[in-house]
């Protein structure tokens, strides 16, 4: 009988409290939480097995409001029973390698949303004779980030795992996976970790302006600013071509869902961009035109944080989704300006982005709608230029968009329709927030501040 | 040989220039343009102060009246949400070059200021048109045509061009109106 220990509940008043834990080890600003054997119940071939599923990972002991939780160190351990093993060596197997995605439920002040540790992988792993089959699938995991201050509660909920098989003599099995989905005893407490989240948004201290390379100017005079010393650049933040004036930002928003009367949160992702340089427009106005070109870097794709993101119901409609949206073409930023004050202008920002729906629920029941529900939107957004939107400091863009219908929806069957009708329609308006730019050629106001996110 | 003794007989004459009280002194000025001729793009700060001497006296033209020992500019922007800061190098000249109606005509020299900041590093090196009146206590720098006296842009860092608004042998001028503290009643003669 595999049992729930709360050790961990108690005797932790600041920090992480591992909970159902055997032991939760405070490093510097981490924990480390290894929970007891929790008892999932796995729908094998042969009929329902209970395994034992034991979770390691580590996390930081606070967290801050629009900052990420980024817990670390991650191992899901799964032991199987013999009994279950049948079905493995009954095709053959010899040796089984996994992928484990578990389903974290990420709770704060009674809402939870539900985040994919998807890149779990355990390597080969030979099938003992006798006994339980014991796997330990390790990888990275998206952070969480929460818009409120409390405590911030990780508790594990459904686990994937898909194993592959192959013979002693290394040629795979037929079938060559198996796909198992996994739920947690009814009762089971898998809470593994509470993190506490206090006070106000808040933001990496602001850099100013940093130690410029001006040898020989006179020391600062007067009204002179001085200047902090240089930061690090973030490392997603990179030249996208070679001419022009490279600089980085963070950005991030809400798009409204008008059929759902709900908003969907776009988290803060890196944007490069690349700033060509100005022309004369040459149409008779006497403006200036740029385009700026954007590329977003999340992990080196070309999109934004995909796990933080959430529809956040605030109508009766009890419906959510984790969102990706990414690039499926560099952004551009048309600016027309005055070249004289008050340097007064217009922007437009043009974005092709595809937009992938996924751990869906309806009415507090599962939906799934598969790896490839998807749909591709244009979005075209404006700014009051330069006052509310310019892009050294960054500022407010926003407008209304189309949201077309959804395609590849459905893991079993089309869920196509139902997404389009829940979601795809016109009138949504986004709006954008960018932080401040950072120089890559020289660093000035490096690293870039993290905005918070206007509604 | 008339010719000769006309021109020693200028020289042992050169007139002189008296400044008044001459000294330490300040300057303020509102906002301050700085235009390439090239493109027309304006860089602006909303102030500027000065401070330097002046001498008391000083002979022919042009003669150095004083220095600008110190310059600070604030708040300066341009296009594009372009931010930086003005560092003035080494101590700059006042020179006199002609007087009329209690207004001296001259330029400041020596002239070497970097221009820093968010995507933007450049040099501004040369001489600079300006005017003095006394009646106004202003020392008004601003164009003068034909005066042979210009601010070229001596150098840009090509990684921080100021998005190509300011290019390297770029012609700019300068506008600005520094009130002097005290007020110095200049003569020439």
């Amino acid at each position: 009988m595999i049992g729930v220990a709360l050790i961990g509940m108690v005797g932790m008043l600041s920090g992480v409290l591992g909970a159902a834990s055997s032991a939760a080890e405070q490093q510097a600003g981490r924990t480390d939480v290894d929970t007891t054997w929790f008892a999932y119940n796995c729908e094998f071939p042969s009929g329902r097995h209970q395994i034992g599923v034991r979770i390691q990972a580590s996390f930081p002991e606070s967290g801050a409001v629009g900052q990420p939780i980024q817990p670390t160190d991650v191992t899901v351990r799964a032991s199987i029973p013999e009994a279950a093993l049948a079905d493995l060596t009954g095709w053959g197997a010899a040796t089984v390698t996994g992928t484990a995605n578990l389903t974290a439920a990420v709770a704060q002040n009674g809402t939870s949303n539900d985040v994919s540790w998807s890149e779990l992988n355990a390597p080969s792993t030979a099938i003992p004779e006798s006994g339980e089959l014991a796997l330990a699938a390790s990888g990275k995991v998206p952070p969480a980030t929460v818009r409120d201050a409390g405590p911030v509660t990780f508790t594990a909920g459904k686990l994937a795992l898909q194993l592959g098989m192959r013979q002693a003599d290394g040629k795979v099995t037929d079938p060559a996976l198996l796909s198992l989905d996994c739920l947690p005893e009814a009762g089971e407490d898998t809470l593994l970790a509470t993190v506490p989240v206090a006070g106000e948004e808040t933001t990496p201290p602001t850099s100013g302006r940093s130690e410029d390379p001006r040898d020989g100017t006179n020391p600062p005079f007067g009204g002179a600013e001085t200047r902090a010393a240089e930061d690090d650049i973030p490392e997603e933040c990179h030249r996208i071509g070679n001419e022009g004036t490279p600089m980085c930002t963070y950005i991030g928003g809400y798009t409204n869902v008008r059929k759902l009367e709900a908003a969907a949160r776009i988290p803060l992702g890196i944007l490069n961009i690349d700033n060509a340089n100005p022309e004369p427009c040459n149409d008779g106005s006497g403006m200036w035109c740029q385009t700026a070109i954007g590329e977003l870097n999340h992990d080196g794709k070309q999109q934004f944080p995909p796990e933080d993101n959430s529809f956040l119901p605030f109508g009766f409609m009890p419906t959510t989704a984790t969102m990706e949206l990414r690039q499926s073409a560099p952004m551009e930023i048309d600016i027309r300006f005055q070249a004289q004050p008050p340097f007064d202008g217009s922007v437009v920002g043009n974005a092709k982005m595809v937009a992938r729906v996924y751990d869906a629920t309806v009415n507090g029941a599962r939906l799934d709608v598969g790896n490839h529900c998807e749909t591709t939107i244009d979005i075209t957004l404006t700014a009051d230029y330069p006052e509310g939107y310019n892009v050294q400091d960054g500022g407010i863009l926003d407008g209304t968009t189309t949201i077309p219908p959804f395609s590849g929806c459905g893991a079993k069957e089309d869920l196509d329709p139902l997404l389009t009708g829940l979601i795809s329609g016109a009138g949504n308006y986004v709006k954008m927030t960018q932080g401040n730019a950072c120089w890559l050629g020289n660093g000035f106001r490096c690293p870039p501040e993290k905005p918070e996110l206007r509604r | 040989m008339a010719i000769g003794l006309s021109a020693t007989s200028a020289s042992a004459q050169q007139e002189q220039w008296t400044i008044d009280p001459g000294g330490d002194y300040t300057a303020t000025s509102g906002e301050t343009l700085l235009t390439n001729t090239r493109n027309d793009v304006q860089l602006v700060c909303t102030s500027s102060e000065a401070a330097g001497m002046l001498e008391t006296g000083a002979s022919g033209t042009p003669a150095q009246l004083g220095s600008i020992d110190q310059v600070a500019f604030s708040n300066c922007s341009g296009p594009l949400g372009l931010t930086f800061e003005v560092g003035q190098v080494g101590s700059w000249s006042i020179n006199g070059e002609s007087f009329a109606d209690g207004v001296t005509t001259g330029y400041v020299g020596g002239v070497e200021a970097n221009l820093t900041g968010p995507g933007c590093q450049a040099t501004v090196t040369g001489e600079a048109d300006g005017t003095y009146d006394n009646a106004s206590g202003t020392l008004a720098l601003s164009p003068v045509a034909d005066s042979g006296h210009e601010l070229v842009v001596s150098s840009v860092d090509p990684g921080n061009n100021c998005f190509g608004l300011i290019q390297q042998g770029d012609v700019v001028e300068y506008q600005g109106d520094y009130a002097i503290t005290p007020a110095q009643q200049i003569s020439f003669g």
